[in-house]
């Protein structure tokens, strides 16, 4: 535990991609008296955008929907 | 980005979201590159219903710049359909929610001519021109609205 963390709040932010779903853990730990740390700990789960790549039919549901298509040319790491 | 949940909660509420990849879908970004002029990434295209490019974002924006750009983008979408409170409600929402971003002077503008277009009264656009007295005046679209004083 750093300097920070010892003074009181000490947000750490730790992420872990399994299975295509990242999950956001944001763990808080408070010093409230030497030798004990009391950890309170939320869960974020952050659901990844479910990109279609069969673009034609994406076009076609978005006309039969009448929902606009958000078409993201992408060369980030898959 | 993607990963910001703000920015996941909207893509999924207002898009289908669709996505060639440069070297994965190389076959179709090649082939929708072409269609939509789109040689570069990140490229992002905002598409309406019938497929008609309405709103592009090139380049890496920080979550709050993209989500300006996105509603800026949904917002003249509405304006294109004639959906003039639709369309005025978009842009002050980027306005008002992203202030700092570059979308909102551009937004501001807009915002002037949607309600101009839904009442005619010429007012709106005085008031607008007046608006960017206060706020971002060394914006081109300041520059683009002081013809209306």
């Amino acid at each position: 535990m750093d300097e920070e963390a010892r003074e009181g709040w000490a947000p750490v932010r730790v992420q872990d991609e399994t299975f295509g779903v990242r999950i956001v853990w944001l763990v808080s730990g408070l010093w409230t008296r030497p030798g004990y740390i009391q950890e309170v700990a939320t869960r974020e789960h952050a659901m990844p955008i479910q990109f279609r790549h069969d673009v034609d039919q994406v076009l076609k549901d978005a006309k039969a929907q009448q929902k606009p298509v958000l078409l993201d040319f992408s060369a980030a790491p898959m | 980005v993607w990963p910001d949940e703000r920015v996941v909660r909207f893509v999924n509420q207002h898009f289908l979201p669709a996505r060639v990849h440069v070297k994965e879908d190389a076959a179709e970004f090649k082939r929708y590159g072409e269609r939509y002029n789109a040689p570069w990434t990140p490229t992002i295209l905002e598409l309406d219903a019938e497929g008609v490019e309405r709103h592009r974002v090139e380049g890496f924006l920080p979550a709050d710049d993209l989500l300006a750009q996105l509603t800026l983008g949904l917002a003249h979408m509405a304006f294109q359909q004639q959906r003039w409170a639709d369309a005025e409600r978009g842009f002050r929402e980027v306005v008002q929610q992203f202030p700092q971003s570059d979308a909102a002077p551009e937004a501001l503008y807009w915002a002037g001519v949607a309600r101009y277009k839904a009442t005619g009264d010429a007012a709106s656009l005085k008031d607008t021109a007046g608006a960017f007295t206060q706020r971002y005046q060394d914006s081109t679209w300041a520059t683009k609205a002081s013809v209306w004083r």
